[in-house]
């Protein structure tokens, strides 16, 4: 526990050594966001639309807000950093370390998440203060549901990256890939746009799919749009991915180190 | 002529490149084609639950989603490469190179490396464009044409000036990977209706950070709507503009006192 402790601390030294990588993103990240909201305020605009596919303005916004703050805690990118690794040769000093490099991947990237959400609570604060009209506050079951959503949210989140990571082994310009991966999660998770939507038939798959449980989930719950029932069999879906994602990674992974050549080393 | 004999250097070895990844190429190609296609998607889906957005129909939208992923992909495909790379050269020295050669140090960093990976993504946007070019029912010549594809230099001129501008700005700010993305986030701007603007933000977008032509222009062409007084004024926009950027560029490199050297 001690050496994964350590490498917390590393990585808060290295995401502060980037603050302003990271400020320069939070400022994109709110830009991309305010867009979305004048979207929604001018189809609202239009006369006679109270509701659209059983949302308020009150219940979108609240929805693009809470999906916003759910990536930004949740959304790991450490692929980028595997495959730099595995395509230098790095990879063969973390090998002979006697730490999973997987875990400190991980480790490394929730602590670059935790920074970059406080340092974003105070512009998400601003825009709660912006928006507070349209703000729909949960009831503290809700609230609590939805924190503990995220939690297997981020485990799928950053098994998911472990797994393009691996992908690096047998490919030599992986960057592509990771953004292809990237945009249907976007898509597929109702960041986008939310799952109601699309159509019924979609719905019901996208039930059974990972990609749901990253970004509609959680928010969903703090709307209080899914009933009792929803949200255990939703939760047990979501639990069930983990250690699925989680066997085949280290089954991937293993075969990709034997695949590796370490070159340059 | 020089430059254009020199251009086709550039080309040529950009080519031979990026034929070394070839798988690559296909993902890239890929990514970028999803991208698009789930942005149709994300507008069919809306507009299954709406008729408008303000004024706007569905194939008003699509109209300017084609717009929009035709620009991003041209600018993509001539500067992305270039652009990414510039705050590196800048930081760490890279830059004097170029600056002792005799070419122009903007012509050569402004459009050195091709991306041709973006080649095949001009197609779907194309595609898209045509339809709802004709499912709006608008006339077609080909005086028409001339004027569309006036348009559409005239845009890029805009969005390359101001893009440059931002990427100047390196000079300054030192070692910022990712600064050629501040202009691409505030261009995706530009990929909904833009009648969603108003107040500040359209007075910003049109006055302060005039992005918002590089859409209204070719979108005003395309419609048969952009008048002779209308064209001259985005022209002149686009010939000053070009203007403000390359002093701007010229003031960088007198201040550029090279790195490490």
């Amino acid at each position: 526990m001690a050496k994964y402790l350590a490498v917390f601390k590393v990585g808060l030294l290295n995401a502060f050594a980037y603050r302003f990588t990271i400020v320069f993103f939070l400022v994109m990240h709110f830009l991309a966001l305010a867009v979305i909201f004048f979207l929604w305020l001018a189809i609202f605009n239009s006369p006679g639309q109270a509701e659209i596919a059983g949302y308020s303005l009150a219940s979108i916004v609240t929805y693009y807000l809470g999906a916003s703050i759910v990536r930004q805690a949740i959304a790991s990118h450490f692929e980028y950093q595997m495959a730099s690794e595995i395509l230098r040769g790095k990879l063969s000093i973390y090998l002979l370390k006697p730490f999973s490099y997987l875990f400190y991947q991980m480790i490394r990237s929730w602590t670059w998440q935790l920074l970059s959400l406080i340092l974003s609570l105070a512009l998400y604060l601003a825009a709660i203060i912006l928006l507070r009209d349209y703000i729909i506050v949960p009831s503290l079951v809700q609230a609590a549901l939805f924190l503990l959503a995220l939690i297997p949210g981020a485990i799928i989140y950053a098994l998911v990256s472990a797994i393009f990571g691996t992908l690096t082994f047998w490919l030599l310009d992986p960057n592509n890939l990771f953004g292809l991966k990237e945009t249907i999660i976007v898509f597929l998770s109702g960041f986008l746009l939310p799952l109601a939507f699309f159509p019924p038939v979609l719905q019901d798959v996208f039930f059974y799919l990972p990609f749901r449980y990253l970004i509609s989930f959680p928010v969903e719950i703090f709307l209080g749009r899914l009933s009792g029932t929803a949200i255990w069999q939703g939760f047990l879906v979501e639990l069930a991915w983990i250690p699925l994602l989680a066997i085949f990674l280290s089954w991937f992974w293993q075969k990709g180190v034997r695949h590796y050549e370490a070159v340059g080393s | 002529m020089r430059y254009l004999k020199l251009y086709g250097h550039f080309v040529a070895t950009s080519f031979m490149g990026e034929m070394m990844y070839r798988r690559g190429f296909w993902l890239s190609v890929l990514a970028r084609v999803a991208w698009f296609l789930f942005f149709v998607a994300f507008y069919s889906l809306l507009y299954g639950q709406i008729t408008q957005i303000a004024t706007w129909g569905y194939w008003d939208t699509m109209l300017l989603l084609a717009t929009f992923f035709l620009l991003e992909t041209i600018l993509y495909l001539l500067f992305i490469k270039n652009f990414s790379n510039l705050p590196h050269m800048i930081a760490d020295g890279d830059l004097d190179l170029w600056l002792i050669k005799p070419v122009d140090a903007q012509f050569v960093l402004s459009l050195r490396h091709t991306s041709f990976t973006s080649f095949l993504n001009l197609l779907p946007p194309l595609f898209l464009l045509v339809l709802a070019f004709i499912k709006l029912g608008l006339s077609f010549s080909w005086a028409s044409l001339g004027m569309i594809l006036a348009a559409f230099v005239i845009a890029l001129i805009i969005a390359y000036s101001i893009w440059l501008m931002i990427m100047t700005l390196a000079f300054w700010l030192g070692r910022v990977d990712v600064l050629h993305e501040a202009f691409l986030s505030l261009f995706r701007f530009l990929q909904f209706p833009t009648v969603i603007y108003s107040g500040a933000v359209l007075l910003f977008l049109t006055y302060v950070l005039p992005i918002i032509f590089i859409v209204t222009i070719p979108l005003a062409s395309l419609r048969g709507s952009l008048t002779w007084p209308n064209f001259l004024l985005g022209l002149s926009l686009a010939v000053l503009l070009f203007i403000v950027s390359r002093l701007f560029w010229l003031f960088a490199i007198r201040y550029y006192s090279s790195a490490s050297s």
